[in-house]
């Protein structure tokens, strides 16, 4: 049976299914004497969520409202995997002090999980700058921030209190019963966190998606979370600078590029554990959020030191190509075959249809299903095409046949936007009766979806697209005939096939109606075809 | 003396009793095997390849008389199961039920105070499965298949069996580098090296158990 495993990345951020482990059997010795066996689970990370920095206020724990699509996907993975534990691991990029670093991003890690279970305390005491003493001050900004995307609009956002915030903060404590004061104190602090959190963390039918601290690998057994919530600081990059880059990038002037070249060490990953793990967090290695480092170095391999700051002359390190720049040997054990974990590339495919009158039409939400190389155990991946008829594969190989299905009958509509809406939800409950669409999961099942075997089929050559420019037709050929141009096997066309298609193509964009191809219809095909 | 080249998962019990003996200590002890015992210290641990010499069969008379039932019994070596469960912590686990699947028999089996759960088995036993509840975990067995200490197979077994998962080939090179650091770590050998020198190799034979 091939892996099936769910894969959705995006600027959003991840969530996915690690590659399963499989678990082979034990070689055990018989005994005559007094000799004996030792077995113990191996702890196995099973799926993985990561929240990118951008998800967060700038070398801040307060989350932004973007991040609404990053615990989407969350939820999506909890979903598809019941009864795994999660535990949470923060990380901070190689600037600054490890110790405050450790604090930022175990309070990253704690606001995230404060979000799941809806513990606004965390978040008071994250407000207030309780956790460790040292860290990120929240300030009057955040209460602005959760204001406007409650609908309370606070005036301009400059993390001072003003008048029109102030009638914000009325307004809102009218709305909720809260003392009427007009001061944002930690009643009505409380209050605001409680509806953000909700509106941050929705199920697939846009309800709010709440945790328990069962749900996570200490049980919520552990003094801080401990377990279930850590922070790795910059112990562990994903990636380090080279050396040239470095020099260049640290002189002040260009500190805020060495920030945004940095990003993508700054993350928060939360990892799901083989169903059934329990962890008894008086064992657990990592330190708490409130703990020092000190035990996250004692774990270190014994060249930890190198493997996370050691720089390359002139080009990057980066786990995924070399898996030796985490620190943490025992965070690198949980992490390494984990997609959340590697600065992945993407194939980009946009799937259009035509019109009536011949426009171009993406094919939105259809569910697909993509089977990544000609082997029985390619791994298959299954998912739903985003509003613009685009789906995203990680790379896995630089040349693999991929072949696809998809669905091309039922578009999903968007349930949580729908239900949002008020004055939709009489109308489209009426529909979605009548609608068969309407009834599919638009989460993939385990088994994949029951009808799939009805989706139509496609296969992709990947990574034989050739660059435009560096051959005489074939380039214009192979994107002509991705975006319907032309006959089977653009690299066989003949100059009929080719003139033909070059001809409908421009016609079709008025773009004239004869088969001459100057470089600005070369232009006009590669910007249609999207590269 | 005529002698048994010892092929994938096969223990000294399994040997002779497919050989048709079954006193295991003589046959260990003969002067024959005395460089075998010495490379592998234990006759339940070999390496497929090693070479167990053993004596012809003798021809034993018995009298009986016609008319009547007569009973004979094949005696077997004592031999058995041992295994110490632990949880995900590492720590033993104590008093709880297991399940021990040989065949069609399930044994339920409770851990002592020190994980330790024992079961006597056939020789020729070769598959089992241990379920452990309260772990969510299944466990399948391959009984005799475990390598001596002193080959790398024997020492990547023992430290996938302990949940330091190293890899199960050479090509796996830097899992098994993370699993005896992490072994080393955990056992307070200092400093860490990530190879199975000497002294790691005697702390894992005493951890693992065998």
């Amino acid at each position: 049976m091939s892996d099936s495993y769910l894969m959705d990345i995006d600027n959003d951020g991840i969530a996915a299914g690690h590659p399963q482990q499989v678990d082979r059997p034990r070689f055990v010795a018989s005994s005559s004497n007094s000799e004996f066996n030792t077995i113990e689970p191996r702890l196995t990370t099973v799926g993985c969520s990561m929240y990118p920095d951008h998800m967060f206020e700038f070398d801040s724990s307060f989350i932004l409202p973007e991040a609404k699509a990053s615990f989407t996907k969350l939820v999506k993975l909890v979903s598809s995997k019941p009864d795994c534990p999660l535990s949470i691991f923060g990380h901070a990029d190689p600037v600054g002090r490890d110790s405050y670093n450790k604090k930022l991003s175990g309070r990253r890690a704690m606001a995230v999980y404060a979000v799941l279970i809806r513990d606004t305390e965390i978040w008071e005491k994250l407000y207030s700058n309780n956790i460790g003493g040292v860290g990120d001050k929240w300030g009057i900004k955040t209460t602005q921030q959760i204001l406007e995307i409650l609908g309370f609009p606070p005036g301009e956002i400059t993390g001072s209190m003003n008048p029109e915030t102030e009638q914000a903060v009325y307004d809102f404590q009218d709305k909720y019963d809260l003392g009427y004061d007009g001061d944002p104190g930690p009643e009505t602090r409380g209050c605001l966190y409680e509806k953000y959190m909700d509106y941050l963390c929705k199920g697939g039918q846009g309800q709010p998606f709440r945790m328990e601290k069962k749900d996570f690998l200490a049980q919520g057994e552990g003094k801080d979370q401990k377990g279930s919530c850590q922070g790795c600081g910059e112990f562990n990059p994903m990636f380090i600078m080279s050396e040239e880059v470095w020099d260049d990038l640290k002189k002040k002037v260009n500190h805020d590029i060495r920030n945004k070249v940095n990003e993508p060490n700054r993350r928060v990953v939360v990892f799901l554990f083989a169903k059934g793990t329990v962890v008894n967090p008086k064992y657990w290695p990592c330190p708490s959020v409130e703990e020092s480092g000190s035990a996250c170095k004692k774990r270190f391999w014994s060249d930890g030191k190198d493997r996370r700051s050691k720089r390359e002359k002139d080009q990057p390190r980066k786990f995924q190509e070399t898996e030796d720049t985490f620190g943490c040997r025992f965070y690198h054990g949980l992490a390494q075959y984990s997609p959340c974990e590697a600065i992945l590339d993407l194939w980009v495919i946009r799937l259009l249809v035509d019109g009536p009158h011949k426009e171009k039409i993406p094919l939105s939400r259809r569910r697909f299903v993509l089977k990544a190389g000609s082997t029985d155990n390619a791994p298959t991946l299954r998912g739903i095409t985003d509003v613009n008829g685009i789906l995203r594969i990680p790379v896995l190989d630089e040349h693999v046949t991929m072949t696809m299905k998809l669905d091309v009958s039922c578009y999903l509509s968007n349930k949580e936007a729908d239900n949002n809406n008020p004055n939709n939800n009489s109308a489209q409950s009426g529909q979605s009766q009548q609608d068969p669409c309407s009834k599919k999961e638009s989460v993939p099942p385990e088994k994949g979806w029951k009808d799939e075997d009805q989706f139509l089929p496609f296969t992709l050559e990947c990574g034989d697209l050739l660059p435009m420019g560096v051959q005489k037709f074939l380039p214009e050929n192979q994107r002509l005939y991705n975006l319907g141009y032309g006959s089977e096997n653009p690299t066989e066309w003949d100059r009929q096939t080719r003139d033909l298609a070059i001809k409908s193509f421009k016609v079709d964009h008025d773009l004239g109606n004869d088969s001459n191809m100057p470089p600005e219809i070369s232009q006009a095909i590669k910007r249609e075809h999207g590269g | 003396m005529p002698k048994h080249t010892v092929d994938l998962s096969e223990h000294i019990a399994k040997i002779i009793f497919d050989l048709g003996f079954y006193d295991c200590e003589s046959i260990w002890n003969d002067s024959n095997n005395t460089q075998l015992k010495d490379l592998r210290e234990n006759g339940n641990i070999l390496l497929p390849g090693d070479e167990l010499y053993y004596p012809d069969k003798e021809q034993r008379s018995e009298t009986s008389e016609t008319e009547h039932k007569h009973c004979f019994t094949r005696k077997l070596a004592k031999l058995n199961l041992r295994i110490v469960v632990r949880d995900f912590c590492g720590q033993p686990l104590k008093k709880e039920v297991c399940d021990l699947i040989l065949g069609n028999e399930t044994v339920s089996l409770t851990t002592d105070k020190n994980g330790l759960i024992e079961h006597d088995i056939h020789p020729t036993l070769k598959h089992a499965k241990l379920l452990v509840p309260s772990l969510n975990a299944k466990f399948a067995l391959i009984i005799g298949a475990m390598d001596p200490i002193n080959t790398e197979t024997g020492q990547r077994a023992r430290l996938n069996n302990m949940g330091y998962f190293s890899g199960y080939s050479d090509e796996d090179g830097h899992q098994l580098t993370w699993a005896i650091e992490e072994f080393q770590f955990e056992n307070k050998i200092k400093p860490l090296t990530g190879t199975m020198d000497e002294e790691t190799q005697t702390a894992l034979k005493e951890k693992y158990g065998c």
